[in-house]
Protein backbone atom coordinates (compact mmCIF):
# COMPACT_ATOMS: atom_id res chain seq x y z
CA UNK A 1 0.00 0.00 0.00
CA UNK A 2 3.15 2.13 0.92
CA UNK A 3 5.04 1.63 -2.10
CA UNK A 4 1.61 2.05 -4.18
CA UNK A 5 0.94 5.61 -2.69
CA UNK A 6 5.01 6.26 -3.32
CA UNK A 7 4.39 5.15 -6.95
CA UNK A 8 1.37 7.69 -7.62
CA UNK A 9 2.96 10.25 -6.05
CA UNK A 10 6.28 10.12 -7.94
CA UNK A 11 3.99 9.72 -11.49
CA UNK A 12 1.77 12.78 -10.41
CA UNK A 13 5.60 14.89 -9.66
CA UNK A 14 6.97 13.88 -12.64
CA UNK A 15 3.73 14.90 -14.49
CA UNK A 16 3.49 18.56 -12.60
CA UNK A 17 7.49 19.23 -13.70
CA UNK A 18 6.29 17.91 -17.13
CA UNK A 19 3.60 20.36 -17.27
CA UNK A 20 5.51 22.99 -15.80
CA UNK A 21 8.43 22.97 -17.84
CA UNK A 22 5.57 22.54 -20.96
CA UNK A 23 4.27 26.12 -20.01
CA UNK A 24 7.12 27.93 -19.26
CA UNK A 25 8.81 26.63 -22.85
CA UNK A 26 5.65 27.83 -24.35
CA UNK A 27 5.48 31.09 -22.46
CA UNK A 28 9.61 31.30 -23.00
CA UNK A 29 8.97 31.43 -26.82
CA UNK A 30 5.85 34.26 -26.36
CA UNK A 31 8.02 36.52 -24.64
CA UNK A 32 11.14 36.39 -27.23
CA UNK A 33 8.37 36.92 -29.39
CA UNK A 34 7.43 40.28 -28.28
CA UNK A 35 11.19 40.65 -27.38
CA UNK A 36 11.82 40.72 -31.06
CA UNK A 37 8.75 42.96 -31.78
CA UNK A 38 9.86 45.40 -29.33
CA UNK A 39 13.36 45.47 -31.19
CA UNK A 40 12.20 46.05 -34.68
CA UNK A 41 10.11 48.81 -33.90
CA UNK A 42 13.28 50.40 -31.91
CA UNK A 43 14.91 49.99 -35.46
CA UNK A 44 11.75 51.02 -37.03
CA UNK A 45 11.66 53.86 -34.78
CA UNK A 46 15.48 55.29 -35.53
CA UNK A 47 14.80 54.75 -39.76
CA UNK A 48 11.86 57.07 -39.31
CA UNK A 49 13.47 59.53 -36.78
CA UNK A 50 16.56 59.53 -40.10
CA UNK A 51 13.86 60.04 -42.61
CA UNK A 52 12.34 62.66 -40.49
CA UNK A 53 15.67 64.40 -40.33
CA UNK A 54 16.37 64.65 -44.24
CA UNK A 55 14.20 67.87 -44.88
CA UNK A 56 15.69 70.16 -42.76
CA UNK A 57 19.18 68.83 -44.25
CA UNK A 58 17.71 69.36 -47.63
CA UNK A 59 16.03 72.86 -47.51
CA UNK A 60 20.14 73.79 -45.53
CA UNK A 61 21.85 72.36 -48.43
CA UNK A 62 19.28 73.91 -50.86
CA UNK A 63 20.27 77.36 -49.53
CA UNK A 64 23.42 77.46 -50.69
CA UNK A 65 23.19 74.60 -53.86
CA UNK A 66 19.61 75.50 -55.57
CA UNK A 67 20.62 73.56 -58.61
CA UNK A 68 21.15 69.75 -57.78
CA UNK A 69 17.73 68.63 -58.59
CA UNK A 70 18.26 64.96 -59.48
CA UNK A 71 19.65 64.92 -55.96
CA UNK A 72 17.10 65.75 -54.21
CA UNK A 73 14.67 64.08 -55.99
CA UNK A 74 16.52 60.83 -55.49
CA UNK A 75 16.30 61.86 -51.70
CA UNK A 76 12.72 62.17 -51.97
CA UNK A 77 11.92 58.82 -54.25
CA UNK A 78 14.02 57.28 -51.67
CA UNK A 79 12.09 58.57 -48.45
CA UNK A 80 8.97 57.32 -49.96
CA UNK A 81 10.02 54.05 -50.76
CA UNK A 82 11.25 53.63 -47.14
CA UNK A 83 7.79 55.16 -45.81
CA UNK A 84 6.39 52.22 -48.13
CA UNK A 85 8.19 49.41 -47.11
CA UNK A 86 7.01 46.91 -44.09
CA UNK A 87 9.33 43.93 -44.36
CA UNK A 88 12.89 44.09 -42.85
CA UNK A 89 14.61 43.48 -45.61
CA UNK A 90 12.85 45.29 -47.37
CA UNK A 91 13.10 48.38 -45.36
CA UNK A 92 17.04 47.31 -45.53
CA UNK A 93 17.19 48.11 -49.04
CA UNK A 94 15.01 51.63 -49.15
CA UNK A 95 17.22 52.16 -46.15
CA UNK A 96 20.28 51.34 -48.16
CA UNK A 97 18.78 53.62 -51.16
CA UNK A 98 18.38 56.56 -48.81
CA UNK A 99 21.87 56.34 -47.22
CA UNK A 100 23.47 56.28 -51.33
CA UNK A 101 21.42 59.39 -52.14
CA UNK A 102 22.36 61.49 -48.77
CA UNK A 103 25.90 60.02 -49.06
CA UNK A 104 26.00 62.16 -52.81
CA UNK A 105 23.75 65.59 -50.89
CA UNK A 106 27.11 65.49 -48.31
CA UNK A 107 29.12 65.42 -51.12
CA UNK A 108 27.54 68.42 -52.90
CA UNK A 109 28.31 69.94 -49.53
CA UNK A 110 32.40 69.47 -49.57
CA UNK A 111 31.69 72.43 -52.74
CA UNK A 112 30.69 74.78 -50.64
CA UNK A 113 33.03 75.97 -47.59
CA UNK A 114 30.31 78.33 -46.93
CA UNK A 115 27.72 75.61 -46.20
CA UNK A 116 30.39 73.47 -44.13
CA UNK A 117 30.56 76.27 -41.84
CA UNK A 118 26.91 76.87 -41.67
CA UNK A 119 26.42 76.15 -37.94
CA UNK A 120 23.00 74.94 -38.69
CA UNK A 121 24.29 72.39 -41.32
CA UNK A 122 26.97 71.26 -38.18
CA UNK A 123 24.24 70.59 -36.15
CA UNK A 124 22.21 68.74 -38.50
CA UNK A 125 24.93 66.42 -39.26
CA UNK A 126 25.22 65.78 -35.78
CA UNK A 127 22.13 64.81 -35.59
CA UNK A 128 22.05 62.85 -38.37
CA UNK A 129 24.97 61.04 -37.27
CA UNK A 130 23.99 60.37 -33.89
CA UNK A 131 20.27 59.03 -35.39
CA UNK A 132 22.70 56.95 -37.73
CA UNK A 133 24.41 55.49 -34.68
CA UNK A 134 20.85 54.71 -33.18
CA UNK A 135 19.96 52.67 -35.88
CA UNK A 136 23.16 50.78 -35.84
CA UNK A 137 22.74 50.14 -32.31
CA UNK A 138 19.12 49.57 -32.78
CA UNK A 139 20.15 47.09 -35.32
CA UNK A 140 22.74 45.53 -33.48
CA UNK A 141 20.10 44.38 -30.61
CA UNK A 142 17.56 43.22 -33.31
CA UNK A 143 19.35 41.02 -34.87
CA UNK A 144 20.83 39.26 -31.79
CA UNK A 145 17.52 38.91 -30.37
CA UNK A 146 15.84 37.90 -33.59
CA UNK A 147 19.34 35.15 -33.66
CA UNK A 148 18.22 33.88 -30.12
CA UNK A 149 14.69 33.57 -31.63
CA UNK A 150 15.53 31.65 -34.09
CA UNK A 151 17.64 29.57 -32.71
CA UNK A 152 15.40 28.90 -29.90
CA UNK A 153 11.89 27.89 -32.22
CA UNK A 154 14.00 26.12 -34.91
CA UNK A 155 15.91 23.72 -32.08
CA UNK A 156 14.64 21.00 -29.73
CA UNK A 157 12.54 21.29 -27.87
CA UNK A 158 11.48 25.17 -28.80
CA UNK A 159 10.39 23.16 -32.50
CA UNK A 160 7.97 21.24 -30.93
CA UNK A 161 5.92 24.55 -29.85
CA UNK A 162 6.59 26.77 -32.72
CA UNK A 163 4.27 25.48 -35.22
CA UNK A 164 1.21 25.26 -32.57
CA UNK A 165 1.97 29.34 -31.85
CA UNK A 166 2.12 30.10 -35.24
CA UNK A 167 5.82 31.29 -35.04
CA UNK A 168 7.88 31.34 -37.72
CA UNK A 169 11.57 32.49 -38.44
CA UNK A 170 12.44 36.21 -38.92
CA UNK A 171 14.35 38.06 -40.82
CA UNK A 172 17.53 40.15 -40.21
CA UNK A 173 18.15 43.65 -40.65
CA UNK A 174 20.94 43.51 -42.88
CA UNK A 175 21.66 46.07 -45.21
CA UNK A 176 21.85 44.75 -49.03
CA UNK A 177 25.08 43.51 -50.46
CA UNK A 178 27.58 45.75 -51.52
CA UNK A 179 26.04 49.07 -49.13
CA UNK A 180 26.72 50.59 -46.63
CA UNK A 181 24.86 50.76 -43.25
CA UNK A 182 25.69 54.15 -42.57
CA UNK A 183 26.18 57.01 -44.60
CA UNK A 184 29.96 57.99 -44.81
CA UNK A 185 29.78 61.75 -43.97
CA UNK A 186 33.02 63.32 -43.54
CA UNK A 187 33.72 63.13 -39.47
CA UNK A 188 33.47 66.61 -38.03
CA UNK A 189 36.70 68.20 -37.44
CA UNK A 190 37.46 70.92 -35.21
CA UNK B 1 68.07 10.53 4.61
CA UNK B 2 66.79 13.62 5.27
CA UNK B 3 70.52 14.64 5.65
CA UNK B 4 71.73 12.88 2.71
CA UNK B 5 69.13 14.41 0.57
CA UNK B 6 70.17 17.64 1.55
CA UNK B 7 73.51 17.38 -0.40
CA UNK B 8 72.04 17.26 -3.60
CA UNK B 9 70.02 20.05 -3.15
CA UNK B 10 66.14 20.93 -2.28
CA UNK B 11 65.18 19.77 -6.25
CA UNK B 12 66.76 16.00 -5.11
CA UNK B 13 65.17 15.64 -2.06
CA UNK B 14 61.85 16.66 -3.47
CA UNK B 15 61.64 14.35 -6.61
CA UNK B 16 63.64 11.35 -5.36
CA UNK B 17 62.38 8.54 -8.18
CA UNK B 18 60.24 8.44 -11.47
CA UNK B 19 57.14 9.92 -9.53
CA UNK B 20 59.02 12.55 -8.41
CA UNK B 21 60.05 13.82 -12.00
CA UNK B 22 56.73 13.55 -13.10
CA UNK B 23 55.77 15.92 -10.67
CA UNK B 24 58.69 17.98 -11.18
CA UNK B 25 57.43 18.88 -14.86
CA UNK B 26 53.97 19.44 -13.70
CA UNK B 27 55.29 21.65 -10.99
CA UNK B 28 57.01 23.30 -13.42
CA UNK B 29 54.24 23.56 -15.70
CA UNK B 30 52.07 24.81 -12.80
CA UNK B 31 54.75 27.30 -11.84
CA UNK B 32 54.95 28.98 -14.97
CA UNK B 33 51.18 29.15 -15.47
CA UNK B 34 51.05 30.77 -12.23
CA UNK B 35 53.93 33.47 -12.66
CA UNK B 36 52.32 34.17 -16.54
CA UNK B 37 48.88 34.86 -14.95
CA UNK B 38 50.24 37.00 -12.12
CA UNK B 39 51.98 38.89 -14.53
CA UNK B 40 48.86 39.27 -16.71
CA UNK B 41 46.77 40.32 -13.64
CA UNK B 42 49.50 42.60 -12.34
CA UNK B 43 49.77 44.52 -15.56
CA UNK B 44 53.43 43.93 -15.50
CA UNK B 45 53.34 44.42 -19.60
CA UNK B 46 50.36 45.54 -22.11
CA UNK B 47 48.07 42.98 -22.03
CA UNK B 48 45.21 45.02 -23.68
CA UNK B 49 46.55 44.04 -27.31
CA UNK B 50 45.01 40.58 -26.33
CA UNK B 51 41.94 41.71 -24.56
CA UNK B 52 38.43 41.96 -26.16
CA UNK B 53 36.36 45.34 -26.03
CA UNK B 54 34.69 44.12 -22.50
CA UNK B 55 37.98 43.54 -20.62
CA UNK B 56 39.78 46.91 -21.47
CA UNK B 57 36.72 48.66 -19.49
CA UNK B 58 37.90 48.70 -15.88
CA UNK B 59 34.76 47.69 -13.15
CA UNK B 60 33.49 51.70 -12.15
CA UNK B 61 33.02 51.16 -8.64
CA UNK B 62 31.79 54.40 -6.78
CA UNK B 63 34.50 56.07 -9.10
CA UNK B 64 33.24 58.96 -11.28
CA UNK B 65 36.53 59.95 -13.28
CA UNK B 66 38.82 56.82 -14.47
CA UNK B 67 41.75 57.88 -16.39
CA UNK B 68 43.32 55.12 -17.92
CA UNK B 69 45.93 57.44 -19.95
CA UNK B 70 47.37 58.85 -16.66
CA UNK B 71 46.93 62.61 -18.12
CA UNK B 72 45.23 63.96 -14.76
CA UNK B 73 46.95 64.23 -11.67
CA UNK B 74 45.08 62.97 -8.46
CA UNK B 75 44.13 66.43 -7.36
CA UNK B 76 42.48 67.03 -10.86
CA UNK B 77 40.60 64.11 -10.25
CA UNK B 78 39.25 65.04 -7.44
CA UNK B 79 38.31 68.03 -8.12
CA UNK B 80 36.26 66.85 -11.28
CA UNK B 81 35.05 63.84 -9.04
CA UNK B 82 33.75 66.50 -6.79
CA UNK B 83 31.97 68.34 -9.66
CA UNK B 84 30.09 65.34 -11.11
CA UNK B 85 29.22 64.95 -7.16
CA UNK B 86 27.81 68.45 -6.98
CA UNK B 87 25.78 67.75 -10.70
CA UNK B 88 24.25 64.27 -9.31
CA UNK B 89 23.53 66.05 -6.14
CA UNK B 90 21.42 68.80 -8.01
CA UNK B 91 20.10 66.70 -11.02
CA UNK B 92 19.43 63.05 -9.70
CA UNK B 93 21.30 62.07 -12.83
CA UNK B 94 25.23 60.00 -12.75
CA UNK B 95 27.79 60.93 -15.25
CA UNK B 96 30.99 59.20 -15.34
CA UNK B 97 34.33 60.37 -17.54
CA UNK B 98 36.80 57.91 -18.78
CA UNK B 99 39.93 58.66 -20.46
CA UNK B 100 41.74 56.00 -22.27
CA UNK B 101 45.30 56.14 -24.43
CA UNK B 102 43.97 53.97 -27.51
CA UNK B 103 40.47 52.56 -29.05
CA UNK B 104 42.66 49.91 -30.15
CA UNK B 105 40.84 49.86 -33.67
CA UNK B 106 37.29 50.08 -32.20
CA UNK B 107 34.73 52.84 -33.45
CA UNK B 108 34.65 55.17 -30.60
CA UNK B 109 30.74 54.73 -31.01
CA UNK B 110 31.29 50.90 -30.44
CA UNK B 111 33.81 51.29 -27.71
CA UNK B 112 31.80 53.87 -25.99
CA UNK B 113 28.84 52.24 -25.83
CA UNK B 114 30.09 48.95 -24.85
CA UNK B 115 31.30 51.38 -21.80
CA UNK B 116 28.38 52.77 -20.87
CA UNK B 117 26.42 49.35 -21.23
CA UNK B 118 28.72 48.08 -18.66
CA UNK B 119 28.31 50.89 -16.05
CA UNK B 120 24.96 51.61 -16.32
CA UNK B 121 25.46 55.12 -15.68
CA UNK B 122 22.13 56.43 -14.88
CA UNK B 123 19.11 55.27 -12.73
CA UNK B 124 16.91 52.40 -13.93
CA UNK B 125 13.82 53.77 -15.32
CA UNK B 126 14.99 56.92 -15.97
CA UNK B 127 17.94 56.21 -17.66
CA UNK B 128 19.47 59.99 -16.82
CA UNK B 129 23.20 58.61 -17.90
CA UNK B 130 26.43 60.73 -19.31
CA UNK B 131 29.09 59.43 -20.14
CA UNK B 132 32.52 61.18 -21.49
CA UNK B 133 34.78 59.60 -23.22
CA UNK B 134 38.33 60.65 -24.06
CA UNK B 135 40.88 58.47 -26.16
CA UNK B 136 44.23 60.77 -25.84
CA UNK B 137 46.14 59.01 -28.61
CA UNK B 138 43.43 58.81 -31.07
CA UNK B 139 42.53 62.19 -30.37
CA UNK B 140 38.76 61.26 -30.58
CA UNK B 141 36.50 61.89 -27.97
CA UNK B 142 32.67 61.21 -27.77
CA UNK B 143 29.57 62.25 -25.11
CA UNK B 144 26.97 59.23 -24.48
CA UNK B 145 23.93 60.56 -23.58
CA UNK B 146 21.47 58.26 -21.83
CA UNK B 147 17.93 57.46 -23.18
CA UNK B 148 16.08 60.16 -20.96
CA UNK B 149 18.18 62.85 -21.92
CA UNK B 150 18.20 62.39 -25.61
CA UNK B 151 15.93 65.06 -25.20
CA UNK B 152 17.50 67.60 -22.97
CA UNK B 153 21.42 67.24 -24.45
CA UNK B 154 20.07 66.15 -28.38
CA UNK B 155 22.77 64.94 -30.42
CA UNK B 156 22.98 68.65 -31.64
CA UNK B 157 23.91 70.13 -28.22
CA UNK B 158 26.77 67.00 -27.72
CA UNK B 159 28.23 68.00 -31.04
CA UNK B 160 28.55 71.45 -29.38
CA UNK B 161 29.88 70.62 -25.94
CA UNK B 162 32.73 68.28 -27.64
CA UNK B 163 33.60 71.30 -30.28
CA UNK B 164 34.00 73.45 -27.35
CA UNK B 165 36.04 71.22 -25.57
CA UNK B 166 38.41 70.94 -28.44
CA UNK B 167 40.72 74.48 -27.54
CA UNK B 168 41.24 73.05 -24.48
CA UNK B 169 42.19 69.39 -25.39
CA UNK B 170 44.26 70.61 -27.98
CA UNK B 171 46.56 72.70 -25.77
CA UNK B 172 46.03 69.46 -23.43
CA UNK B 173 44.56 71.20 -21.06
CA UNK B 174 42.39 67.97 -20.23
CA UNK B 175 41.25 68.80 -16.67
CA UNK B 176 40.05 72.10 -17.84
CA UNK B 177 37.96 70.04 -21.01
CA UNK B 178 36.56 67.80 -18.90
CA UNK B 179 35.41 70.35 -16.30
CA UNK B 180 33.74 72.65 -19.35
CA UNK B 181 31.98 69.10 -20.42
CA UNK B 182 30.68 68.58 -17.38
CA UNK B 183 29.20 72.17 -16.39
CA UNK B 184 28.02 72.24 -20.00
CA UNK B 185 26.07 69.06 -19.43
CA UNK B 186 24.98 70.73 -15.75
CA UNK B 187 23.70 73.57 -17.07
CA UNK B 188 21.27 71.97 -20.14
CA UNK B 189 20.23 69.55 -17.45
CA UNK B 190 19.36 71.92 -14.60
CA UNK B 191 17.68 74.20 -16.84
CA UNK B 192 15.37 71.75 -18.06
CA UNK B 193 14.45 70.46 -15.08
CA UNK B 194 15.51 72.97 -12.70
CA UNK B 195 17.21 71.93 -9.42
CA UNK B 196 16.00 68.87 -7.34
CA UNK B 197 16.71 67.90 -4.11
CA UNK B 198 19.93 65.48 -3.46
CA UNK B 199 19.61 61.99 -5.10
CA UNK B 200 18.43 59.40 -2.26
CA UNK B 201 20.47 55.95 -2.90
CA UNK B 202 18.31 53.83 -3.42
CA UNK B 203 19.10 50.78 -1.39
CA UNK B 204 17.09 47.77 -3.99
CA UNK B 205 19.56 49.54 -6.47
CA UNK B 206 21.45 46.50 -7.94
CA UNK B 207 25.04 47.93 -9.57
CA UNK B 208 28.14 46.10 -10.80
CA UNK B 209 30.32 45.57 -7.26
CA UNK B 210 33.20 46.25 -7.00
CA UNK B 211 36.29 44.71 -9.05
CA UNK B 212 38.78 46.84 -8.67
CA UNK B 213 41.36 47.14 -11.50
CA UNK B 214 44.80 46.11 -10.45
CA UNK B 215 47.15 49.26 -10.25
CA UNK B 216 51.05 48.97 -12.18
CA UNK B 217 53.23 47.32 -10.69
CA UNK B 218 56.67 46.73 -11.63
CA UNK B 219 58.43 43.30 -12.29
CA UNK B 220 60.68 43.78 -9.46
CA UNK B 221 57.55 43.72 -7.01
CA UNK B 222 55.70 40.68 -9.17
CA UNK B 223 59.01 38.42 -8.94
CA UNK B 224 59.06 39.22 -5.08
CA UNK B 225 55.16 38.72 -4.68
CA UNK B 226 55.36 35.56 -6.53
CA UNK B 227 58.36 33.77 -4.35
CA UNK B 228 56.69 35.05 -1.54
CA UNK B 229 54.04 33.38 -2.21
CA UNK B 230 55.23 30.35 -3.25
CA UNK B 231 56.56 29.97 0.03
CA UNK B 232 54.40 30.20 2.12
CA UNK B 233 52.30 28.21 0.24
CA UNK B 234 54.77 25.41 0.22
CA UNK B 235 54.45 25.58 3.80
CA UNK B 236 51.29 25.49 4.42
CA UNK B 237 50.52 23.14 1.70
CA UNK B 238 52.98 20.73 3.06
CA UNK B 239 52.17 20.97 6.46
CA UNK B 240 48.17 20.16 5.26
CA UNK B 241 49.55 17.16 2.66
CA UNK B 242 51.84 15.69 6.01
CA UNK B 243 48.43 15.77 8.48
CA UNK B 244 46.26 14.76 5.49
CA UNK B 245 47.80 12.25 3.80
CA UNK B 246 50.98 10.51 4.98
CA UNK B 247 53.75 12.63 7.40
CA UNK B 248 56.43 11.48 4.63
CA UNK B 249 55.20 13.31 1.59
CA UNK B 250 56.99 15.74 -0.03
CA UNK B 251 57.40 19.07 0.31
CA UNK B 252 57.03 19.49 -3.33
CA UNK B 253 53.55 17.96 -3.70
CA UNK B 254 52.17 20.08 -0.92
CA UNK B 255 53.67 23.21 -2.88
CA UNK B 256 51.60 21.63 -5.88
CA UNK B 257 48.16 21.17 -4.10
CA UNK B 258 48.35 24.50 -2.60
CA UNK B 259 48.93 25.93 -6.43
CA UNK B 260 45.97 23.97 -7.73
CA UNK B 261 44.10 24.93 -5.05
CA UNK B 262 44.99 28.43 -5.04
CA UNK B 263 44.23 28.83 -9.25
CA UNK B 264 40.61 27.05 -8.37
CA UNK B 265 40.06 29.16 -5.76
CA UNK B 266 41.65 32.76 -8.10
CA UNK B 267 39.00 31.21 -10.31
CA UNK B 268 35.95 30.85 -8.30
CA UNK B 269 36.55 34.74 -7.10
CA UNK B 270 36.82 35.49 -10.55
CA UNK B 271 33.77 34.48 -11.36
CA UNK B 272 32.21 35.75 -8.23
CA UNK B 273 33.24 38.96 -8.69
CA UNK B 274 32.40 39.01 -12.70
CA UNK B 275 28.64 37.37 -11.93
CA UNK B 276 27.41 37.77 -8.57
CA UNK B 277 29.19 41.01 -8.00
CA UNK B 278 26.04 42.43 -7.27
CA UNK B 279 23.61 43.67 -4.67
CA UNK B 280 26.15 44.93 -2.54
CA UNK B 281 27.72 48.05 -1.94
CA UNK B 282 31.21 49.34 -1.61
CA UNK B 283 31.90 51.94 1.16
CA UNK B 284 33.33 54.28 -0.96
CA UNK B 285 35.47 55.65 2.37
CA UNK B 286 32.18 56.97 3.60
CA UNK B 287 31.11 58.87 0.40
CA UNK B 288 27.52 58.53 -0.20
CA UNK B 289 28.23 58.00 -4.00
CA UNK B 290 27.13 54.51 -5.62
CA UNK B 291 27.42 52.70 -8.96
CA UNK B 292 26.26 52.86 -11.71
CA UNK B 293 22.33 52.83 -11.07
CA UNK B 294 21.08 50.77 -14.31
CA UNK B 295 20.69 53.14 -16.79
CA UNK B 296 20.54 52.21 -20.29
CA UNK B 297 21.96 54.10 -23.56
CA UNK B 298 20.56 53.76 -27.49
CA UNK B 299 23.93 55.11 -29.05
CA UNK B 300 22.84 59.07 -28.25
CA UNK B 301 25.13 61.73 -28.00
CA UNK B 302 27.90 62.96 -30.32
CA UNK B 303 31.64 62.01 -31.54
CA UNK B 304 34.12 64.38 -32.40
CA UNK B 305 38.20 64.45 -32.74
CA UNK B 306 41.24 67.31 -31.90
Amino acid sequence: MKSFLVGIGIVVAIAAIGFGWFISQRNGLIALDEDVNKAWSDVDTQLQRRSDLIPNLVSTVKGYAAHEDSVYNGIAEARSKLAGATTPAAKAEADAALTSSLGRLLAIAENYPELKANENFIRLQDELAGTENRIAVARKRYNEIVKRYNMAIRQFPGSLFAGSLGLSTREYFEPPEGHDAVVKAPKVEF
Amino acid sequence: MRSKAKQFGFWRSAFPNQLGNVCFVLFLIGLALFVLQAAFDLNVFDPDDFKSTDERIPALGTRRVVDEAGVLTQDEIGSLTARIDAYEAASKGQMAVFVIRSLHGDAIEDFSLAVAEKWKIGWRGEDNGVLLLLAVDDRENRLEIGYGLEGVINDARAGDILRDMAPFLRRGQYAHAIAFAIDSVSAFVLKENGPEKPAETEDEDEYEGGYPASSGTDAEGVLFCVIAILIVLELIGTIVARIMIHPDVKKSVGLVAMIIILRILLEVLKGMARGGGRGGRSGGGGSSRSGGGGGSFGGGGASGRW
